[in-house]
C-alpha cells in the first residue's frame, strides 16, 4: 500500500458521508450572526471614536487655533514692529501671553454643547459624555502641543532669548491655565465653565501683561521652575483622573 | 486572498450580506468538523452556530493574514471543548477530544466499519487523530492545522507522518493476517 492509496482511503473515510445541513439551523445561525454583527457595528472603540471626532470637530478646532495665533502674531507685528521680537525683555512676556492665548482657544470648544443646547442629547447618546470630553481634550491637546512647538521653534530662530527661558515662558502659563480650567471643568456647573475659565485666563493674561518687562529675569530654567511645572503637570493628571473616574461630569451636563 | 478572507474583511466593514455569504460558504464544513467532536448531531449544530457567533463577537482578535479558516476552526475546537466541560464529562483539551466517530445517525460509523478503518484510527493517539481529521476530513493545509492546534508546523508534520506510518503498518499487518 502506497502513501497515496492510504491518503485516498482516509479521504473517502472522512468525507464519504454527506453532512446533512438542516436549512432551519443554518437560517437560525444566519439570523443570530446578523444580530451579533449589527451589535458589533454599534460598538466603537475609543480610537475609532476619536478619529470620528477628529473628522467632525478636530480639523475645525485646529484651523481656528492656528488662525487665532497667526492673527495675534500679525497684530503684534503691526503694533510693535519686527523689533519687538529682538528684545529679550519683551519676548519672555510675549511668549507667555501667546501661550495663554493658545490655551484660551480651548474653552469655547468645550462649551459648544451648552451653547448649542446639545448637552442632554450627548449625555443620552450611546457614547458617554466622559468619552466625548476625553476625545475633545485630546484633540485640543494635539492642537495646543503643535502650536506651542511652533511658538518655541519661532522663538528659538527669531529671538535672542535662551531656549530654556523660552520653554519656561511658554510652559508655566499654559500649565497654570490648564490646571485652573481642568479644575473648573470638574467642579463647576457647565454653564459657568466658560465664564470661569475665560475669567481665569483673562486674569492671568492681565498679570502677565503688567509684569512682562520683568519676566526675562524670572523665567530662567532652574530646578525651582522644573519643580513648579512638574507639580502643575501632576495636578493636571490628577484632575484628568478625577474627571474620568470620580467626577459626576455626565450628570452635571443635564443639570 | 481567498474568498472567505474577503468576506471577513467585509464583515469588519459592517457588511451584513457578507455574514450570510460566509455562513453559506463555511457552515457545512464547520458542521462536519463539529459532528466529529460533539456527542450528538443536535449539539454539533449548536457548536457550529456558536462558532460563527463567536467569530463575529471576537472579530477584533482576527488578523487578516490568511488565517480565516484557522480562526474559525480554532473557535470550533474550543467550543467543542467547552461543550464537553458544560456536560461535565471532565477537563479536556483540544488534543484530548476523542476523535470518536459520530453517532449512527450521521452515517460515519457505517462508512468506517465498511472500510475497516474505525479501529485503526481510534487506536492512534488523540492528537494524531485530530491532525488526520483536519488534513483529510477538512482538507486544511499543514500551516492551517498548526494554527488551529496551536503547535509548530514541524510538530504537525511529524505527527502526521507518524500517524500515517502507524496506520499503514497496521493495515498491512491486517492484510497479511487475512492472506495467511
Amino acid at each position: 500500500m502506497t502513501n497515496h492509496d492510504l491518503e485516498t482511503q482516509l479521504r473517502q473515510a472522512y468525507q464519504g458521508a454527506d453532512v446533512e445541513v438542516r436549512s432551519s439551523s443554518m437560517s437560525a445561525t444566519v439570523l443570530l450572526a446578523r444580530k451579533e454583527a449589527y451589535s458589533r457595528r454599534q460598538r466603537l472603540s475609543f480610537p475609532q471614536f476619536l478619529s470620528m471626532q477628529i473628522r467632525f470637530i478636530g480639523l475645525k478646532v485646529w484651523a481656528v487655533q492656528g488662525a487665532s495665533l497667526l492673527a495675534v502674531c500679525w497684530l503684534l507685528s503691526q503694533l510693535f514692529g519686527q523689533g519687538y521680537w529682538k528684545d529679550p525683555q519683551s519676548v519672555a512676556g510675549l511668549l507667555a501671553c501667546l501661550s495663554l492665548l493658545t490655551f484660551m482657544t480651548a474653552p469655547p470648544f468645550l462649551y459648544r454643547s451648552i451653547r448649542y443646547r446639545m448637552q442632554e442629547v450627548e449625555a443620552a447618546a450611546r457614547f458617554s459624555s466622559v468619552r466625548l470630553l476625553m476625545a475633545r481634550l485630546i484633540i485640543i491637546g494635539i492642537g495646543d502641543a503643535t502650536l506651542l512647538s511652533g511658538i518655541l521653534l519661532t522663538a528659538a530662530v527669531k529671538t535672542a532669548l535662551l531656549p530654556s527661558s523660552s520653554v519656561v515662558s511658554v510652559a508655566f502659563p499654559f500649565l497654570l491655565a490648564s490646571s485652573g480650567c481642568l479644575y473648573l471643568l470638574g467642579h463647576v456647573c457647565p454653564r459657568q465653565f466658560l465664564a470661569g475659565s475665560m475669567g481665569l485666563c483673562g486674569f492671568l493674561l492681565m498679570v502677565l501683561s503688567l509684569a512682562q518687562r520683568h519676566f526675562h529675569l524670572f523665567f530662567r530654567l532652574s530646578p525651582g521652575w522644573i519643580g513648579v511645572c512638574t507639580l502643575l503637570i501632576v495636578f493636571c493628571c490628577h484632575q484628568f483622573h478625577y474627571l474620568f473616574h470620580n467626577c459626576a461630569y455626565a450628570e452635571m451636563q443635564v443639570i | 486572498m481567498t474568498r472567505e478572507e474577503k468576506l471577513m474583511i467585509r464583515i469588519g466593514q459592517g457588511d451584513m450580506d457578507a455574514v450570510d455569504e460566509l455562513i453559506g460558504l463555511l457552515y457545512p464544513e464547520i458542521l462536519r468538523y463539529c459532528l466529529w467532536h460533539a456527542p450528538n448531531p443536535g449539539l454539533a449544530e449548536d457548536a457550529a452556530q456558536e462558532t460563527f457567533l463567536k467569530a463575529i463577537r471576537y472579530y477584533d482578535r482576527y488578523v487578516h493574514k490568511g488565517k480565516c479558516k484557522a480562526f474559525l476552526y480554532r473557535i470550533a475546537a474550543n467550543t467543542c471543548v467547552d461543550m464537553y466541560r458544560k456536560m461535565d464529562i471532565g477537563e479536556l483539551s483540544i488534543e484530548d477530544i476523542p476523535a470518536e466517530l459520530p453517532s449512527e445517525e450521521s452515517g460515519f460509523e457505517r462508512i468506517h466499519a465498511d472500510l475497516n478503518f474505525h479501529q485503526q484510527i481510534r487506536s492512534l493517539p488523540p492528537e494524531q487523530q485530530e491532525i488526520l481529521l483536519l488534513r483529510f476530513g477538512q482538507e486544511l493545509t499543514l500551516r492551517q492545522i498548526a494554527q488551529v492546534t496551536g503547535v509548530p508546523l514541524r510538530t504537525v508534520q511529524s505527527r502526521l507522518r507518524a500517524a500515517l506510518k502507524k496506520l499503514k503498518s497496521q493495515l498491512e499487518k491486517e492484510e497479511h493476517c487475512d492472506k495467511s
